[in-house]
């Protein structure tokens, strides 16, 4: 990493070394004058002399302050111009087009090795900076649900929407030239979900939507599909291409030959700390930079103070609570993710023969539980204002999402009412235990549990350790319930109980099943037009609003923060971004 | 000489045994899962049970002890559950860097600890003794960790003298590797420091009140004299015995200090292994700590017999 040199960053804020000097000599002087001016004689004419001088000094002091004024503001001039021509330069660039060359330098609290061979097929959130620039997919989603080109140059539906035609750009290649056609990119999806692959979430929805792939020609396939409609981009916005005979290797990184703009520097991999990626020259597309740097940080906190140094350039990581800190920053760069990210939820669950919770089985107690969170106090005092209150599942761009069920349920009157209505005496419930692993999730159950408790919702936040939680979580089997936050509600609808942990039937997160939702999943898959899609999405919106399984609190957004001489970032509907657009100004 | 190293060796041994049975124990008895940690939260419960087939964990614990011992004698630590390389490499590439933190603090603390403690001594009562008192409350009260923070604030993020994280090896640019080990090791030698400081003040002040020591001076020879070559060897065997001690407080630090600093390293990725029960690497890491600590110890004893002939290896006089 880069050095940095203390005078050179003063000198950038509009001060000089010498004009430190300087102001700090007048001000000693001036002490000193004040000082001597201080001593007066006794006499009369001593006295007369010190009324006059003393009278004086207020103007004295006033146009020495003046001077020095008009003295500092014709030094700060040409830092001014200084910073203003660079803002004009800028400016300019931006219009003129990118800069090619540079290296990104990227802080990421995720390790390459967390993810091991299965991240050729899903990458999200947070580790998006890792391999995400290595891979690529057949499209990417847009601001919305809208497929945008990406290795695929077209794609056509059939008349029923039950095969997809889609046509590859050509002359694409892998990182080690083997060519990237239709065979490739089917064999890469077959994969998924060939026996002994690796678990993966993109390997639920290519089981479900994808009934068989067909080569038609070296640049054109059909995707042959089991649901019909646009469900498919979802599949395509997290799967990536890869090369098939490179999966052993991918174990352990000892090779990636990828699909991306940028490729895998084995020789720079170092386990958990930092890997290196280098433009891809015959990517359709070839990137503005010569390579990007992955350095992996044990904490968030340390990434800030590395980003605030300038040795890195990019994080997508920082931690709210340095929003105001950083926008104070002259240097840094701050967007807050969005429009649709994931979502924080208490999940609440269903009994079960394995355990469960007696208490939340009760879809009334939910909907009590539903009406004790005050979202607005929590996104104004865990998130800085930095989040967004979720009273309703879907993301606004949703074609699930209705706006009629979207108003604030805080209200502890009508939880209590709730809570009576379940069956529950003045006491409430006994105690119960609702899990977490820390972090933000810990915060909001212990700001909910009074107001909670005042409704006569009693329990005691579960700290428990990710692995022990992550186990119960899959099994379905937190006491009572969990506080965590995932994603995916910003994708079709039926895409959410495949690949959504909480969401998925039989076995889910909160236990939670029931022939309604069995028949809702059904009637999405055979849904033939929007019209019946839509019904169906207010079908589960309403069993959603009776059941309550897992009921939202605040939106989960990455904060993106950069250095100012980055450019080119943008960011979709997933959080992803466009790597081969980022490229560096020199200039500034 | 000979038969007391080769005794040392054999207790080694045994108190590597036994170690490594507590440790195989140990990390098996917290709670979670390696093989639902390996085979990912989309894992279904089949690929779970086939990942753990696969990684042994479904072998009685003796076959499982067995297998891991006999592959530690051919020098095959197995392969790390979840960073998917050799235990061996994964080691390989962590240790250098502890280790470079660890010598770097000890000289900071030598460095610092025992001038300081000499002055202290020789001017007892004095200013030279009233800084050394005053270091070492600050010192001895802060965590290294804390102590980390303020240095990284105050020198990296605010004066820019040092950069803020990162490593870079000695081989490479001795340089930039002693500016970035700069504020690591003063953090985790500060504490060090303090306890040598003490010690060797104490030390030194009853060396110095000995017979012999009178009569050095009464030869005429000068006090530096006196003190370096006559007071100072036999003043600093408690050196000796709490450089070794220290090796576990230095070991334990450094994995906070790695964090604090994002120093790759043993610490950081000892905290990954345990967090992801990946039980071979936690197995060969805690071997090996337990391999330097009993070799420190060793080396230790040795020391003694070179810095006083009075003391001897064996037990001899």
């Amino acid at each position: 990493m880069s050095e940095r040199n203390y005078w050179e960053r003063i000198r950038r804020r509009g001060l000089s070394r010498r004009s430190l000097l300087k102001a700090t000599g007048r001000a000693g002087i001036g002490a000193a004058g004040l000082a001597l001016v201080g001593c007066g004689d006794d006499d009369d004419d001593g006295q007369q002399q010190a009324a006059a001088q003393a009278q004086a000094q207020p103007q004295q002091q006033q146009q020495a302050m003046q001077q020095q004024q008009e003295q500092q503001q014709q030094e700060a001039a040409p830092a001014q111009q200084q910073q203003q021509q660079a803002a004009v330069a800028q400016a300019q660039q931006q219009q003129a087009g990118p800069m090619q060359g540079g290296t990104m330098r990227v802080g990421t609290g995720r390790a390459l090795a967390e993810h091991q061979a299965a991240f050729p097929f899903g990458a999200w959130g947070e580790a998006f900076p890792l391999y995400a620039p290595m891979l690529e997919g057949l499209t990417r989603y847009g601001k919305t649900l809208d497929p945008e080109p990406r290795l695929a140059e077209s794609w056509e539906f059939n008349n029923d929407q039950s095969a997809l035609q889609v046509k590859l750009r050509p002359g694409l290649e892998f990182h080690d030239g083997k060519p990237l056609d239709s065979e490739a990119v089917k064999l890469s999806f077959e994969a998924n979900i060939a026996e002994g692959a690796p678990a993966s979430q993109v390997a639920g929805v290519i089981r479900q939507y994808i009934d068989n792939i067909e080569v038609v020609d070296k640049t054109t396939l059909t995707f042959n599909l089991a649901w019909r409609g646009t469900y498919i981009f979802d599949v395509f916005e997290y799967a990536n291409v890869a090369d098939v005979d490179n999966l052993e290797e991918l174990d352990g990184y000892q090779r990636i030959n990828g699909s991306g703009p940028f490729k895998f520097d084995q020789a720079s991999y170092r386990v958990d700390e930092y890997h290196r990626m280098e433009r891809f020259e015959n990517y359709y597309e070839p990137a503005n930079l010569d390579a990007i740097e992955c350095y992996t940080f044990p904490d968030e906190s340390a990434m800030a103070l590395a980003l605030e140094a300038d040795e890195v350039d990019f994080t997508n990581v920082l931690p709210h609570p340095l929003h105001g800190q950083f926008q104070e920053n002259p240097d840094i760069e701050l967007q807050l993710g969005g429009p649709v990210d994931s979502i924080f939820v208490i999940g609440m669950t269903s009994k079960t023969e394995g355990g469960g919770s007696d208490h939340f089985d009760n879809p009334i107690l939910r909907q009590a539980m539903q009406r004790v969170i005050d979202r607005e106090r929590i996104v104004e005092e865990l998130f800085a204002g930095l989040a967004t209150t979720r009273n309703v599942l879907w993301a606004k761009h949703n074609p699930a999402y209705d706006p009629a069920r979207d108003y604030e349920y805080f209200n502890l009157e009508e939880a209590r009412e709730l809570v009576t209505k379940a069956g529950y005496g003045p006491e409430g419930t006994p105690m119960l235990k609702i899990a977490t692993f820390g972090g933000p999730q810990q915060e909001i159950l212990e700001l909910v549990q009074q107001d909670a408790a005042t409704a006569g919702i009693n329990y005691e936040v579960d700290r428990l350790e990710f692995n022990i939680w992550v186990e119960r979580f899959l099994g379905g089997t937190h006491t009572d319930g969990y506080c965590s936050h995932f994603g995916f509600f910003q994708l079709h609808p039926p895409t959410l109980p495949i690949i959504n942990y909480q969401m998925r039937t039989p076995v889910n997160a909160c236990a939670y099943d029931s022939p309604e939702y069995q028949a809702i999943i059904q009637a999405w898959k055979d849904a033939e037009t929007d019209a019946d899609r839509a019904a169906t999405n207010e079908r589960f919106n309403t069993l959603w609003d009776n059941e309550q399984w897992v009921t939202p609190v605040a939106t989960a957004n990455f904060l993106f923060a950069w250095q100012k001489r980055l450019n080119g970032f943008s960011e979709n509907a997933t959080g992803q971004q466009r790597w081969q657009d980022f490229w560096i100004d020199d200039t500034v | 000489m000979g038969r007391y190293l080769f005794r040392r060796a054999v207790e080694a041994l045994v108190v590597v045994f036994l170690a490594s049975i507590a440790i195989f124990l140990i990390i098996r008895l917290i709670p979670g899962d390696p093989a639902v940690q390996v085979a990912g939260v989309d894992a279904t419960p089949e690929q779970v049970e086939e990942i753990r087939e696969s990684l042994g964990l479904n072998r009685p614990l003796l076959t499982q002890y067995t297998s891991w011992m006999g592959g530690v004698f051919q020098f095959d630590f197995g392969k790390s559950f979840t960073k998917r390389v050799s235990v061996a490499d994964l080691v390989r590439q962590s240790f250098p860097p502890t280790l470079e933190l660890a010598v770097a603090a000890y000289v900071f603390a030598l460095a610092i600890g025992i001038p300081l403690g000499i002055a202290a001594a020789i001017w007892a009562g004095k200013a030279p003794d009233y800084l050394a008192s005053i270091y070492n409350l600050f010192t001895l009260g802060i965590p290294n960790f804390v102590l980390g923070i303020i240095l990284l604030w105050v020198f990296a993020v605010e004066l820019d003298w040092f950069p803020v994280s990162g490593r870079v090896s000695i081989t490479d640019d001795p340089i930039a590797a002693i500016h970035r080990l700069a504020l690591p090791a003063m953090s985790l030698g500060a504490i060090i420091a303090a306890i040598l400081a003490r010690f060797i003040r104490a030390s030194v002040a009853e060396v110095l009140a000995q017979d012999y020591i009178r009569t050095a001076r009464a030869k005429g020879l000068t006090e530096r004299v006196v003190v370096l070559r006559h007071a100072l060897r036999n003043a600093l065997i408690p050196v000796v015995t709490i450089v070794a001690l220290q090796v576990g407080t230095v070991m334990a630090g450094a994995i906070v200090v790695e964090i604090v600093f994002t120093r790759p390293g043993f610490g950081l990725l000892m905290v990954d292994a345990i967090t992801g029960r990946d039980y071979l690497l936690v197995q060969a890491m805690l071997a090996i700590l337990v391999l330097i600590f009993v070799a420190a110890n060793a080396a230790a004893d040795i020391t003694y017999g070179f810095l006083d002939p009075r003391i001897r290896v064996g037990g001899t006089e």
